[in-house]
């Protein structure tokens, strides 16, 4: 009789989580955890940032119920195909290889990539970085990206792929990888220039020249929510025209 | 920064908690049936569940809940959420364990006193519920802390599938800090909390059904 009561017990305990994911008009967006200025989890554990803000305020023009939620972001994608979130809005790169897999909203912002390297003070304090641009892409140079990012794709095709022999080490998060170069055990790293911003605010680091690849960043949904991703682009639309887009834009993408 | 986060370790540890607690849970709902099995079952069940233990003892666990998640995921209509996902992939490896477990705690029961019973017209399942499973359970209590430590500490996989347990909250933390030791260091101090205070409960349980005098295979004497 007891084994039967936890049966019960588990089985509605599983039925009570998955009712509540799947109830009316909730829409779970996953994010990065660590990509600030588009997405992150502050002090107090909350997500918070650029597109948080953006899709909080979507969901309140559009009418929908949201959640966010952190997630792992090599397993990202994944969990939004599996359907155990709906949407991701966090700094994402529309590429061709994702557009295969997800589909994305018209694009919201444009960035380049960023290379970061140490810097230290010169004999007149003047900030001396370590390495250029160029010195930072010479063979055996040990250069940090995140995982899965279009910045691994980018040195991949363009500086692995044409036989430069640079070291490229991959990291779960683009915050570990300057950790890393603030150690030593990285010459240089390479991410998208906002968060490159973010991330050597208050540290001798410093970005020492951008990769123009003109990115775009989109919201990514599953291909067969057509009418969500109707919704999301509308409601892209009306926030770009409001004043309190430029506001946003201000707070979080200006001069980090 | 680091204190400020405080209150979110504690969300954070009662999930992982909550995980933990529901996977052993799972794993003793399954674990005891397959212990018994391996004693007393005909031929081709114990080969099913040596099978079983194979495949759930030889994997990884975080492939174990890769394989919850995405796999079962990938059958349409059937959507698993995370936290379901941990505790059916922790708890059916944990049976597999659990159930080896109970297997050696029967095996400590003295044969004389099973062939007592018999002798005296007890049947082979009044024989395993009133002699056997009693003194096995008792047997079986100190490898069960050992797994409820090993569940716990498994559970720190959780966020690689969406659930945002005490290991997450550290993450988020460093990130956000940038102090990396310090909020691993405290994440630490949690665990290490979390896995006495359940080792304790377990030798106060183990104290509290003592049988005087069953002390040679492995409980603990009292006094």
């Amino acid at each position: 009789m007891k084994y039967r009561t936890m049966l019960c017990l588990i089985v509605g305990f599983v039925a009570c989580v998955s009712s509540a994911v799947s109830a009316e008009n909730v829409y779970v967006d996953g994010i990065d955890a660590a990509f600030p200025p588009f997405s992150f989890i502050d002090e107090s554990g909350e997500p918070a940032g650029f597109d948080v803000d953006v899709i909080r305020w979507i969901a309140e023009e559009m009418g929908f119920v949201l959640e966010i939620v952190p997630i792992d972001w090599d397993a990202i994608i994944p969990t939004l195909t599996s359907g155990n979130i709906d949407l991701i809005a966090s700094g994402m790169t529309i590429t061709a290889a994702r557009s295969e897999r997800v589909a994305f909203t018209d694009p919201y912002w444009m960035i380049d990539l960023a290379v970061v390297v140490r810097q230290t003070e010169d004999a007149e304090g003047e900030p001396d970085p370590e390495l250029t641009l160029f010195t930072a892409m010479q063979p055996g140079r040990r250069i940090g990206v995140q995982r899965g990012t279009t910045s691994q794709d980018w040195l991949e095709e363009n500086v692995v792929g044409v036989g430069i022999g640079i070291e490229l080490v991959l990291y779960e998060n683009f915050l570990l990888a300057l950790e890393d170069l603030l150690i030593g055990r990285l010459d240089g790293a390479v991410m998208d220039e906002p968060t490159a911003r973010s991330g050597i605010a208050g540290r001798p680091l410093a970005i020492v020249g951008t990769i123009n690849t003109g990115e775009i960043y989109g919201y990514a949904v599953r291909k067969e929510d057509t009418e969500f991703l109707t919704l999301l682009n509308e409601g892209l639309r009306r926030i770009q025209a409001t004043s309190l887009w430029d506001e946003l834009v201000a707070k979080w993408l200006v001069g980090v | 920064m680091v204190w400020n986060a405080l209150p979110t370790f504690f969300r954070g540890a009662a999930v992982t908690l909550a995980l933990a607690v529901s996977s052993v849970a799972v794993g003793m709902l399954l674990g005891i049936p397959i212990g018994i099995g391996h004693v007393c079952a005909s031929r081709p069940v114990r080969t099913m569940l040596w099978s079983f233990d194979r495949v759930f003892r030889g994997f990884p666990a975080i492939v174990l809940l890769f394989l919850a998640f995405f796999g079962a995921s990938g059958l349409p209509g059937v959507r698993i959420p995370p936290f379901a996902a941990v505790v059916i992939a922790l708890g059916l490896r944990s049976a597999a364990y659990q159930g080896q477990i109970y297997r050696g705690a029967l095996a400590m029961v003295e044969r004389g006193q099973v062939e007592a019973a018999r002798a005296l017209g007890f049947s082979m399942p009044r024989t395993m519920w009133h002699v056997q499973l009693p003194q096995a359970a008792r047997f079986s209590l100190p490898s069960l802390s050992n797994e409820y430590s090993v569940v716990l500490k498994d559970t720190a996989l959780a966020f690689t599938v969406g659930v945002v347990d005490l290991m997450s909250r550290a993450k988020f933390l460093a990130m956000r800090s940038r102090e990396i030791l310090a909020a691993y260091l405290l994440v630490a101090v949690f665990y290490f909390v979390l896995t006495y205070a359940g080792i304790g409960l377990f030798r106060l349980v183990e104290r509290s059904v003592a049988i005087p005098g069953l002390g040679r295979h492995g409980t603990r004497r009292i006094g």
